[in-house]
């Protein structure tokens, strides 16, 4: 997909999504040069003070994102009724392709002129035509234009939108406007404007309309293009720490070029994204010229001087790509480099999923006691530590010790279940990963910011909680070790220990579960081969599907009839079983009754399926008791008498159920 | 009576007995045996017995009420899929117009009795490598040897129970149907051809009827065995 470099938006917003990811080619105008830089809230007042006429760009991604929209408008009108009728505060004004002879019924036609029947309170009509151009005034007479259209729909979609640089504020007026383009679901919604509950309930459909396209264009980047933004914000706070007004501050200032992040955690738009950048920003040295910098999957480079949010130019690379952000500032700041390494330095470990990054921090106020105040750290953080390496200043191998500087921010449950804080995950240090979900919606928790962040730690450094001498987030309480003994005992369910990111499947997943919900046996089987293909065995990913709903499905395709349904099924199942929460899940839901009822299968696939995953699941007492009650070990037992492959397949699970079965004399 | 010369079969004393066969409403026994005897020395999977009583049921199933003439070349499209149908519980329109396609070798709108035999032998008993052939040409609906985007969006169509609050109802399809491409397309050239859905299949036996159940399930095989097999033999 080859992306021209074109202009940017200047600082105009339809929705934040579209303001930030249409590419369009600006016709200069007076003002663009004002624009740039101009942000998100004073974006109404430019629009009304310019007459910008630039045009969309014809890239693919803005024909997905005209597609959305135009699907978005067509079947407003009947899915909405009473949002369609809500008429806009000003009209939506372009210049259409459609003539008089187009209009049916339900308008006014005279000569090449046309009106509506449709009209406001004060007897206007909501649509008027006087060739080439176009007057609407609600989502009815958009959605009975687009109909209108025909074939030419999209282009009557595009004609729109580049003759209404804003639309949101015709439509919604420049209150609401505001509040749509702070961002985020916690929006507030003025009294005067509450009274008109169309208005507001439009105002929520073009948000949720708006994170939905915003979702799509992220979503699109991640299939291209895999970025990895909390290596890099890492690094940037570790800088932002360096700089300070002493003597002793390593760097001036550091700053980003646009406040808003995006919800995959990366700041550049979305078709810069596509390049595998990741976000832009000015550094200024103590010693040197100030450094625009872009940072990128391969690294960090410095650009042609992208000094605000939405530039036109400056994309391009103008030095060499430096492994990170460290390395370039050393090799272009002689000062940096002599201070960087007089710096009393920690590495935190970053999330094994992610790329290591080198980070180094500042004990300020610890500074020449850092030995001690790690330790002291340690002891304030949790009782088990399971991992402690000693800070060890000297060299420069990498190890692992909580940094107290690291802000603790708060939690997003990952899944749709956004209301429940799921007890199995940990805060953590900010990351993100490709976490943005359909679910969620404008319904999420959250803010689509930075302070969107799920644990990341991995399971070695899981003891090691942070904590910031600021106090600011309160430390979780991990449980003891979750090694799984063959006899573990029943446990209350707790913590998740190790890593709780979500993994980049998490999409996937998410849709090869929708398919298992809603599809015949050629469908599932489809699903689940492709579900075989994730990485089952690691935690993330098995309580992702058990999450989603997947694993629910799991059980319930074993009850089926379908043979290839439950041979797929088990097949997925003897693998995430291998976790202690799966497995007793697995118990919970009824499905150790069912497989053991596959066991009289007359299949032998099946069969053997069946029994390794019992195997698996009956490592606690309950699941044996389960076993027992529906005459599984009766089963098991003749198939281990009959079948050679017994010992060598199900393990030692098999061999407890044994046991078990001669403790009970011989009858289950 | 005017009689087709079919291409391939039109020399071989087989095919010579089989047209003389089909002409004839009645069989006499020493016929069907003698048929047999060949048929069972080229075909797979049946022995003698087994290929006397599925001459015998062709020949029942021919004799249902159909136009004389047209009874004579086989079992036409209509005739198969009602067996398809009955006997082994198939519903899906294009996969039974593939395994039609796929039986009817010499592409001439019937299934001769040679057809019928072969195409069973795979059909109830193929080998794995059998059955992946056969299931590739059911699903390479235009014989082009390659499975495209094109062929699997519509066999994959009914598939999806389509979400009333989906603003596109084809979006998942198209997940789906991409989801499946990446699985099978070793090649990675936005089709599967032959050798990658064998080597898929090969990998994950369960992706072997990936487009829609073309063979029979285990009950319906047993069910034939026990009516057609079994059931002849007492006769």
């Amino acid at each position: 997909m080859a992306e021209e470099v074109a202009c940017g938006f200047h600082g105009n917003r339809w929705l934040q999504t579209v303001g930030k990811s249409f590419k369009t080619v600006e016709k200069l105008e007076p003002h663009a040069s004002d624009a740039m830089g101009v942000s998100l809230t004073k974006a109404v007042q430019w629009t009304s003070a310019s007459s910008g006429t630039g045009k969309l760009e014809f890239t693919p991604m803005n024909e997905s994102l005209l597609k959305e929209i135009l699907r978005f408008v067509e079947q407003f009108n009947s899915q909405h009724p009473q949002e369609a009728k809500h008429v806009f505060e000003e009209p939506l004004q372009w210049s259409t392709t459609l003539v008089a002879s187009d209009f049916k019924t339900d308008y006014d036609i005279s000569d090449s002129d046309v009106q509506s029947h449709e009209k406001d309170s004060e007897g206007h009509p909501l649509l008027q035509l006087s060739p080439p151009n176009v007057y609407a005034r609600s989502f009815s007479q958009l959605s009975k234009l687009i109909h209108l259209a025909d074939d030419k729909k999209l282009e009557e979609v595009r004609a729109c939108l580049e003759g209404n640089r804003d639309p949101m504020v015709k439509i919604l007026g420049p209150s609401l406007t505001s509040v749509l383009q702070k961002g985020g679901a916690h929006t507030e919604v003025k009294e005067e404007d509450q009274g008109e509950d169309s208005k507001v309930k439009l105002f929520l459909l073009l948000q949720n309309m708006d994170n939905q396209l915003l979702n799509k264009c992220l979503q699109e980047i991640s299939e291209q293009v895999s970025l990895d933004p909390a290596a890099v914000k890492n690094e940037v706070e570790l800088l932002k720490q360096l700089c300070s007004e002493g003597e002793k501050r390593v760097l001036k200032s550091v700053r980003y070029t646009s406040d808003y992040e995006f919800s995959n955690g990366c700041r550049a738009p979305p078709w810069r994204q596509v390049h595998g950048e990741i976000c832009y920003l000015v550094i200024e040295p103590c010693d040197t010229e100030t450094l625009y910098i872009t940072c990128s999957t391969a690294g960090a480079f410095l650009n042609g001087g992208i000094k605000q949010e939405q530039e036109e130019s400056g994309y391009e690379r103008t030095s060499d790509t430096y492994k990170d952000l460290v390395t370039l500032l050393t090799s272009r700041s002689p000062h940096f480099a002599e201070n960087i390494n007089k710096q009393d330095f920690a590495v935190q470990e970053l999330p094994s999923t992610q790329k290591i990054q080198h980070v180094e921090s500042v004990d300020a106020e610890e500074q020449g006691q850092p030995q001690r105040s790690y330790e002291q750290q340690e002891k304030n953080v949790h009782e088990k530590a399971r991992q402690q390496h000693a800070p060890n200043k000297a060299d420069g191998e990498k190890k692992y010790e909580p940094c107290p500087r690291w802000k603790n921010l708060g939690l997003m449950p990952p899944c749709g279940k956004a209301e429940e804080k799921k007890p199995s995950k940990s805060s953590g240090e900010e990351t993100s990963g490709e976490i943005q979900k359909k679910k969620l919606g404008p319904a999420a928790k959250s803010k689509m910011k930075a302070e969107f962040s799920v644990s990341s730690l991995p399971g070695r450094l899981s003891s090691q909680k942070i904590k910031t001498s600021a106090g600011a987030v309160p430390v979780d309480a991990f449980s003891e070790s979750s090694s799984e003994s063959e006899e573990e005992e029943e446990q209350p369910e707790r913590r998740a220990e190790s890593n709780t990111d979500l993994p980049s499947e998490y999409w996937e997943i998410q849709k090869v579960v929708k398919f298992l919900k809603g599809g015949d046996q050629t469908a599932t089987v489809l699903a689940l081969c492709a579900m075989m293909d994730f990485n089952l065995m690691q935690e993330t990913c098995q309580l992702a599907i058990r999450d989603l709903g997947g694993l629910e499905v799991l059980i319930n395709l074993l009850d089926t009839d379908e043979v290839k349904c439950k041979i797929g099924s088990l097949k997925i199942l003897r693998k995430i079983s291998h976790n202690v929460q799966i497995r007793r899940v697995i118990v919970d839901m009824g499905g150790l009754q069912s497989i053991v009822k596959i066991l009289d299968s007359s299949v032998k696939d099946l069969k053997a399926l069946a029994a390794e995953n019992i195997a698996n699941v009956a490592r606690f007492h309950r699941a044996r008791r389960t076993v027992r009650q529906y005459g599984g070990i009766k089963k098991l037992v003749k198939l281990l008498e009959g079948d050679c492959r017994g010992g060598s397949l199900w393990g030692s699970g098999i061999v407890e159920l044994q046991q078990e079965y001669q403790e009970q004399g011989g009858h289950p | 009576m005017v009689t087709e010369c079919k291409q391939r079969s039109c020399d071989s004393p087989v095919s010579q007995l089989l047209k003389k066969t089909s002409e004839m409403s009645a069989m006499n026994r020493k016929l069907i045996q003698t048929l047999a005897e060949t048929l069972s020395k080229e075909v797979e999977h049946f022995n003698k017995t087994e290929i006397e009583c599925l001459i015998r049921e062709f020949n029942e199933l021919l004799g249902e009420p159909a136009l004389p003439v047209r009874a004579a070349h086989g079992l036409d499209r209509g005739a198969f899929r009602t067996i398809l149908h009955n006997m082994f519980g198939m519903t899906d329109d294009m996969i039974m117009d593939g395994v039609f396609r796929t039986f009817d070798k010499d592409k001439d709108g019937f299934i001769s009795m040679r057809e019928w035999i072969e195409g069973l032998s795979v059909f109830l008993r193929g080998t794995l490598g059998e059955k992946i052939k056969y299931c590739f040409d059911v699903y390479d609906l235009n014989g082009d040897r390659y499975i495209s985007r094109e062929e699997i969006i519509p066999m994959l169509k009914n598939s999806l129970i389509r979400q009333p609050t989906e603003e596109d109802p084809d979006e998942g399809l198209k997940d789906l149907v991409e989801i499946t491409l990446k699985k099978m397309d070793q090649d990675h050239d936005g089709r599967i051809s032959f050798e990658d859905f064998e080597k898929a299949v090969r990998e994950e036996n369960l992706l072997l009827e990936a487009f829609g159940t073309c063979l029979p399930d285990m009950t319906s095989i047993e069910a034939f065995d026990q009516n057609v097999f079994q059931k002849q033999l007492e006769q």
